[in-house]
């Protein structure tokens, strides 16, 4: 083995817990010098967490890290910058009223006190820039730069320190398509320098175009690493990236689907924030059927759902409830309509955790019988209903009047249920009903859904775990960037096709 | 479930005792004044002797009392709605002031009204100036994004200012020009008192059916759990399909409203013209009220007699041991800070609190969650 020398670094079974997850199990990891390592993986999937213990954010609880060859204690980015590994972040850390030079200088302890080296280091990024080819203006101040241009600065800060490794996350999500093709050029030429480059991505196509390896993991573990060859594709990678096995069971009645409840037509949304809004959606949701809406996190399943219920404004495109239109309603005409909403923060938008039970359960409609009218509440009222439900959904809590806050996240849950599903409905939409539940509240959520169908509701049940999606619906379709790349019956779905649907893959 | 009940019970005492934080720290503060007073050669047992003897001794001393509460129960009120639904009023003092001046204006206006209209024309008047003084704030946060915080207290100052220029000006007294202040009122606008009862005033009747109706409205209407649920939680109004930004404008005039009806029913209750300066401090105090009150109209109304009684009784203290005005605004002040750090400690500890029972349930949860995989 004399291509030992040759491994820059190695990471040797490391374990991460959090309060209640394992983020990284028994993770393994090989990086050789001169190689672009592909770190392959869905939100939430360990990549981040890895990286962070490389780079010295997060402690790791087992495991060890080799550096060329020599264990290494990293404990904070300062000493992983000084053994020569660098990190770019999604979000890059730049001072951006500072000129590209200060940048770059910026946390270097070199030079006199009250004498800052400039021209030294201006001689130095501009040997850097030539080699690398980076082209790079030192004078011009940040935030007046394109987003690629503050990349390359990233890149040469990492490069002034010395940097062997370069850790890149999701460096192409936030570039132009010709800007991916400069920083593909540039990042070459850094394989050819001899500089190894770990590139995190769930984006199928630059991975296998650009990197010599690819490692993915899945649910905290390493799945397999794999060297690049022209015989892989997108299809192999994304069963590998999605692909657990599918043993989640559910009794199922057969779906016998009605007239159609829910039906959008080309309906679009500003994105808000960091968002990617609603692009062009058009569906058909009918009674008796669950229509599950896969995607990775973030792709516009917050946007859908607040689109449907009024919270965002339609751009454009048609959506309509019931035969009615609702393109212009507000939320508070359509919560007038038979619609159970499960929204996915249910800490902030669902339950009012200062609030007791009983005013939770209230909150929709506190001027209709039997919660109360236009001048009062009736509390006795809404207490009695309040225990009925608890009872009738099995919700723990010491009573009517225990703050939401006290409850687990589980019985948090069958109270937002009680209270949105509790009477019939037409339309249910719910957004990850069932995250950060344990097994036997998810049973309950599953239960609830089908028995929701089987009286006749139409269930809109979006969620990021692809297992649920599977054992629930009767037609599957998947999200990406806010577009909906497709919907087809249960039977047709394979994990392998949803797995690069939800990459963005068109599949014919 | 057994273990549940447990930790239930035993929070409850934790709980009943950090409500109860604010009235420990009133008491605090009470102590520290007596510590204040024996500076000044005063037995400290005198002191609290004499304080209870000036706001309880007799007749003219719980009247006394009760017209000191008066305005500071009616802005207390309405600084606890403004707090249910999440704005941040701290301009109590100002809205105060353009009530008086509301008072004024219509007494000085139009002088020939009728009891019977002048004196609830003086309280609408006064009800909308507050609000007009509010709709600043309003307007500066919608559509300038400034904090009405910021606004609120800066109008403050314009409000006394105001009254200020007023009586120094248009409203100037003909008769007395020794003190800047309006020329008398109307009896027709004037409450009634009642000289024997120390001067009390109908204004106290005023503010208890303030109390009671803001009460009603913000814990048995279906409005008011709508405000307190866009004051807790603002994304969770906005998807009950309510709408939070609407609720904060509401809120807010209601608020400046209730201040501004506090200053004329202080002017027309107490006196009988606006005066400079006649109600200086009675907005800051009434804020801290509504803090010692929970922000509840109903805790209000102990917290206002509270203040009210400390007032009359430091009012006759003054005469009868001679301390300086100066060292009882002291007294006054260190009671105040014991009880905003009495709050403070409250929030502080209940949020800890909130932390540590979530990281629990979710201890329980995942250990409950590997149970089952394992079986």
């Amino acid at each position: 083995m004399d291509d030992k020398k040759d491994i820059y670094l190695e990471m040797r079974h490391i374990t991460k817990r959090f309060a209640n997850v394992i983020a990284n199990d028994d993770v393994s990891l090989t990086v050789k010098k001169g190689e672009i390592h592909a770190l392959l993986g869905e939100n939430g999937a360990g990549k981040s967490t890895l990286m962070n213990m490389l780079y010295g954010l997060v402690k790791r609880d087992e495991g060890e890290i080799l550096w060329k060859g020599k264990p290494v204690s990293i404990q904070s980015p300062a000493e992983a910058i000084n053994v020569g590994i660098g990190m770019i972040h999604q979000h890059f850390q730049l001072v951006e009223k500072f000129t590209v030079l200060e940048n770059i200088i910026l946390g270097r302890r070199e030079g006199k006190f009250i004498e800052l080296p400039l021209e030294e280091a201006e001689k130095k990024i501009q040997a850097l820039s030539e080699n690398y080819g980076l082209d790079i203006k030192t004078k011009a101040i940040v935030e007046n730069l394109p987003v690629g241009e503050q990349q390359k600065v990233e890149i040469v800060k990492a490069l002034y320190r010395e940097s062997d490794l370069l850790i890149m996350d999701e460096p192409t999500a936030v570039l132009t398509p010709q800007e991916v093709r400069k920083l593909f050029k540039i990042l070459n030429r850094l394989r050819e320098e001899g500089k190894s480059i770990i590139f995190i991505s769930h984006k199928l196509p630059e991975v296998l175009e650009l990197c010599d390896s690819i490692s993915i993991m899945r649910d905290g573990k390493m799945i397999r690493t794999l060297p690049n060859s022209p015989d892989l594709d997108s299809r192999l990678l994304a069963s590998y990236m999605v692909g657990r096995d599918i043993n989640l069971q559910v009794e199922k009645k057969t779906c016998v689907p009605g007239d159609v409840v829910l039906s959008l037509e080309h309906a679009c949304a500003e994105p808000v924030f960091e968002s990617c809004g609603v692009k062009d959606i058009s569906l058909e949701l009918r009674r008796g059927e669950i229509l599950g809406m896969a995607g990775v996190d973030g792709n516009g399943q917050e946007d859908l759902s607040e689109l449907i219920m009024g919270l965002r404004k339609l751009k454009s495109g048609k959506i309509t409830i019931l035969g009615q239109d609702i393109s212009n309603y507000s939320t508070k005409q359509i919560r007038e309509m038979p619609i159970g909403y499960i929204p996915a923060d249910r800490n902030h938008a669902a339950l009012v955790l200062d609030f007791s039970l009983q005013l939770n359960m209230a909150i929709n409609h506190p001027d209709k019988k039997p919660y109360g009218s236009k001048w009062r509440l009736n509390h006795k009222e809404i207490a009695r209903i309040t225990k009925e439900k608890m009872k009738q959904f099995r919700v723990a809590a010491s009573g009517s009047g225990e703050l939401a806050g006290n409850l687990s996240g589980g019985n948090q849950q069958k109270v937002v249920l009680a209270r949105e599903v509790g009477e019939p409905v037409d339309l249910i939409i719910a957004v990850y009903p069932t995250r950060g539940l344990d097994i036997d509240a998810t049973h309950f959520v599953f239960d609830t859904m089908l028995k929701a169908r089987d009286e006749g509701a139409a269930v809109l049940y979006i969620s990021t775990e692809l297992e649920e999606i599977m054992a629930l619906s009767d037609r599957i379709g998947v999200l990406n960037e806010g577009t909906l790349m497709g919907i087809m019956p249960r039977e047709e779905a394979e994990v392998e096709k949803i797995g690069l649907l939800m990459a963005g893959e068109q599949v014919v | 479930m057994k273990s549940d009940k447990n930790i239930k019970t035993k929070k409850s005492m934790i709980d009943i005792l950090l409500d109860l934080s604010p009235v420990i720290g009133a008491c605090i503060g009470i102590l520290i004044g007596a510590c204040f007073v024996s500076l000044w050669g005063i037995h400290p047992g005198t002191f609290f002797v004499e304080l209870l003897k000036g706001a309880f001794g007799d007749r003219l001393a719980i009247g006394s009392t009760l017209n000191s509460a008066v305005p500071l129960l009616i802005a207390g009120a309405g600084t606890a709605i403004a707090f249910k639904a999440g704005a941040n009023n701290i301009g109590q003092e100002g809205q105060l002031f353009v009530g008086g001046l509301a008072a004024a204006t219509v007494a000085l206006l139009i002088p020939n009204l009728p009891k019977g209209i002048g004196i609830p024309l003086i309280l609408i008047l006064s009800f909308l100036f507050g609000m007009a003084f509010a709709g600043i704030a309003i307007f500066f946060r919608l559509f300038k994004g400034v904090n009405e915080l910021l606004i609120t207290l800066l109008l403050n100052y314009i409000g006394t200012l105001l009254v200020s220029a007023m009586v120094n000006g248009p409203f100037k007294s003909t008769t007395n020009v020794s003190f800047p202040q309006t020329d008398t009122f109307g009896g027709q606008f004037l409450l009634t008192n009642w000289p024997t009862m120390g001067y009390m005033h109908t204004g106290i009747f005023v503010a208890v059916a303030i109390i009671i109706i803001t009460g009603y409205y913000l814990w048995f209407t279906p409005a008011g759990l709508r405000l307190r649920t866009a004051g807790l939680s603002p994304l969770a109004s906005e998807t009950a399909g309510n709408n939070p930004t609407k609720i904060f404008i509401i809120a807010m005039f209601i608020s400046g409203g209730l201040c501004g009806i506090a200053g004329s029913v202080e002017v027309i209750g107490r006196s009988d013209c606006l005066r400079q300066g006649f109600g200086t401090n009675i907005g800051f105090e009434s804020l801290a009220v509504a803090l010692l009150g929970g922000t509840n109209p109903f805790g209000v109304l102990p917290a206002g007699l509270f203040f009210g009684a400390l007032k009359a009784g430091m009012q006759t203290m003054q005469r009868s041991l001679g301390i300086p005005s100066a060292l009882l605004d002291l007294i006054k002040g260190s009671i105040m800070i014991s009880i905003m750090v009495g709050n403070a400690v409250k929030v502080f500890i209940k949020t800890n609190n909130q932390k540590r029972q979530m990281k629990k349930s979710h201890e329980l949860a995942a250990s409950k969650e590997k149970e089952a995989s394992c079986q």
